[in-house]
């Protein structure tokens, strides 16, 4: 394969039927000291050329594990990945490292969490934007500066010419994160996944960005993938929510379907437990008791133990997705033996 | 980055005069003084006082301390007052003996310290991995002396394929003074590699955990960029550490230099003490600490160039 084939016109393939990702049974365990920790255990779903998805779920279940599955970018040696992610005609997870480098940057680009210690601190902000393009354009140092330069301007950072001398630590954080977004669409990606990007920037930062990064994803028509605790943001920018427990899917469906009628247990304590602006006034509920520990997961429902309406088979395995709506999924027992959701 | 330099240049002064104080102060405290090596003990105390007069001896410390402060800055280090020699021209041989080893010494030593540094890292807990530490901790803990004699004991007497000893005749050709120098170049480089190759592996392992490297694999550079970036990283704390060990090696090491017969600065500085030949041990000492710290400057102002964070 050579970076002809990778680059293949796009409109080919980019029927609506043929999804740019497709993962199927995803599991990634990590053999550590205290045992096997499966933080990803069969996660599927399908994302659609330009299509939001945003990742809900708390600290721990698994969000960034998935994200560095499909890049690639897990630890090897302890770490096994299983499953089939499948990118634009690619599989991604038998593909050797040396091809993955043509796909990482031109066609999947990831920002992370804390822009800080993801760029490195001895280059500039312009040497690291710019190696990126000279690494997959095939161009000189002097129009990769030149692009890199145009990049800063579309994420509008001030100065430009003089912030692509500029270290990270001379960075405020909000500005550190825009140069990681212009770094990430240097290279024009198809598919952009995003690690709660947001969540290391005081509040109005927040705002400022999330903006700024659905303004680009419609400019590009890139398709995102957007992790988050925060279901305010992952409304603001979400197609389509998808819901993360001990690392599975409990429930995924449309943005609006999910975050305002959810169907699935957790959501909907997810829901009740968030400061969020329409729900100004109501009680805040929190889930009780702990997330699962990873190293030790229970064979049935990993949220039956913490859940209001669990019954004994809960407990007993073989819980998967099930259709609840058009596009909408929910791996709750109940709903699917019911029939119902619990909160219409 | 010239105001950082400035600034160093200036920080060195203090240094330096503290340096000279204290240095004066030491050599001074040490108990009896030329005169005791001179003279017979049973000669009689007018001849000893004569000699400390002509030495300057007789004045107060604080004034002999002025004296020699005041010619070292006139660029005179003194006369040696057991062989009359000027002490310039005695340092300048010894320590163009002890570059000419501690040059490649530390050449070597660091070279080879980075490189299995840097592999010990990256596969790391692996047989290699503990095939290097072993490495680096025998380099490290063995003593010189001992192996420089397991060096000469080998390759010079079994195999007879090196000398064992000295500089070479001053006539020899170019091919027979490098064969002198192998043995104890081999020799003196051992620390420096130890000490290099573990820092090294435990800069590198400390910079691969951190996020930017798997940021660098999601943006799909090649392998041997991203090596660049780790070895830039790991460049500051690695240089501090070097400029340490070579100013090490250019002390000499009087063992290493009595195994090889070579006559370097650590034997210049041996024989000083032993004889109370307080001008050449302490100018000596003074011009030791000097190159010193000019390599502590060089290695911050290099520093400050790879990382930016230390520029203030
Ligand atoms: N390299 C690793 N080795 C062992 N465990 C890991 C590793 N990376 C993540 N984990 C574990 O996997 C689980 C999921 O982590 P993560 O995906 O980072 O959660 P989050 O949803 O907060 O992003 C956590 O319990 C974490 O401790
Ligand atoms: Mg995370």
């Amino acid at each position: 394969m050579n970076r002809q084939t990778l680059q293949a016109d796009a409109p080919l393939s980019a029927t609506a039927a043929t999804p740019l990702l497709s993962v199927k049974d995803l599991a990634v365990r990590f053999a550590t000291r205290e045992g096997v920790v499966e933080a990803v255990n069969g996660v599927n779903f399908n994302l659609a050329r330009g299509e939001v998805l945003g990742i809900l779920g708390e600290s721990g279940s698994g969000k960034s594990v998935s994200l560095r599955a499909i890049m690639g970018i897990l630890p090897r040696g302890r770490t096994t990945v299983t499953g089939s992610i499948n990118f634009d005609g690619h599989e991604l997870l038998s593909m050797p490292e040396k091809e993955l480098d043509r796909l990482r940057g031109p066609e999947i680009a990831m920002i992370f969490q804390e822009p800080m210690t993801a760029l490195d601190p001895v280059f500039t902000v312009g040497e690291q934007i710019a190696e990126t393009i000279v690494r997959h354009e095939g161009v000189d140092w002097s129009t990769a500066n030149a692009r890199a330069k145009n990049f800063l301007e579309m994420v509008r950072i001030p100065s430009p010419e003089r912030r692509l001398q500029a270290y990270p630590h001379e960075m405020s954080g909000g500005m550190r994160q825009r140069a990681m977004i212009a770094l990430a669409l240097s290279c024009k990606p198809k598919l952009l996944l995003a690690d709660e990007p947001t969540t290391a920037l005081d509040v109005t930062v927040q705002i400022q960005i999330i903006l700024l990064l659905r303004e680009l994803q419609r400019e590009l028509g890139m398709a995102v993938i957007f992790v988050t605790h925060d279901v305010g943001v992952a409304s603001e920018i979400s197609d389509a929510v998808a819901v993360m427990y001990g690392g599975r899917y409990m429930e995924h469906g449309p943005a609006e379907n999910v975050l305002l009628a959810p169907n699935h247990p957790y959501t909907h304590g997810l829901m009740n437990s968030t400061v969020h602006g329409s729900m100004r006034g109501q009680r805040l509920d929190t889930i009780p008791g702990l997330p699962p520990d990873l190293a030790n997961l229970p064979k049935g429902c990993p949220f039956a133990a913490r859940c209001g309406h669990a019954i004994p088979e809960c407990e007993q395995g073989g819980i998967a997705l099930s259709a609840v709506g058009k596009n909408h999924f929910s791996a709750c027992l109940r709903v699917e033996k019911e029939g119902r959701s619990f909160f219409a | 980055m010239w105001r950082f330099i400035g600034r160093r240049l200036l920080y060195a002064v203090p240094i330096l005069l503290g340096v000279s104080i204290i240095i004066f102060a030491l050599v001074q405290l040490a108990p009896g003084d030329v005169t005791d090596i001179l003279i017979p003990p049973e000669a009689p105390k007018e001849v000893a006082d004569i000699l400390r007069h002509k030495f300057g001896l007789d004045r107060p410390v604080y004034e002999q301390y002025f004296i020699w402060l005041g010619n070292l800055l006139q660029g005179d280090l003194g006369v040696s007052i057991f062989t009359n020699q000027p002490v310039g021209s005695e340092l300048a041989s010894a320590l163009s003996n002890t570059l000419m080893l501690a040059i490649p010494a530390a050449f070597l030593g660091f070279t080879l310290g980075a490189v299995l540094g840097v592999l010990a890292a990256f596969f790391r807990g692996g047989w290699l991995d503990k095939l290097f530490s072993g490495i680096a901790i025998a380099g490290v803990s063995l003593p010189h002396y001992w192996v420089g004699i397991v060096l000469v004991a080998i390759f010079a007497v079994t195999l007879n394929v090196l000398p064992a000893q000295g500089m070479g005749p001053e006539d020899g050709d170019v091919w027979d003074s490098l064969r002198h120098l192998i043995l104890p170049v081999i020799t003196l480089s051992l620390i420096p590699m130890g000490v290099i190759s573990r820092l090294v592996r435990a800069s590198v392992l400390e910079i691969l955990s951190q996020e930017f490297i798997s940021a660098l694999s999601a943006k799909g550079m090649a392998r041997r960029r991203i090596l660049f970036h780790i070895v830039k990283n790991a460049a500051p704390p690695t240089l501090a550490v070097m400029g340490l060990q070579f100013g090490y090696l250019l002390g000499g090491s009087i063992l290493v230099e009595t195994v090889y017969n070579w006559p370097g600065s650590g034997g210049l500085m041996n024989l000083a003490i032993f004889r109370r030949d307080v001008p050449v041990l302490s100018s000596t000492i003074l011009v030791l600490a000097g190159i010193f710290v000019a390599i502590n400057i060089l290695v911050d102002v290099l520093q400050a160039l790879i990382d930016p964070r230390l520029r203030r």
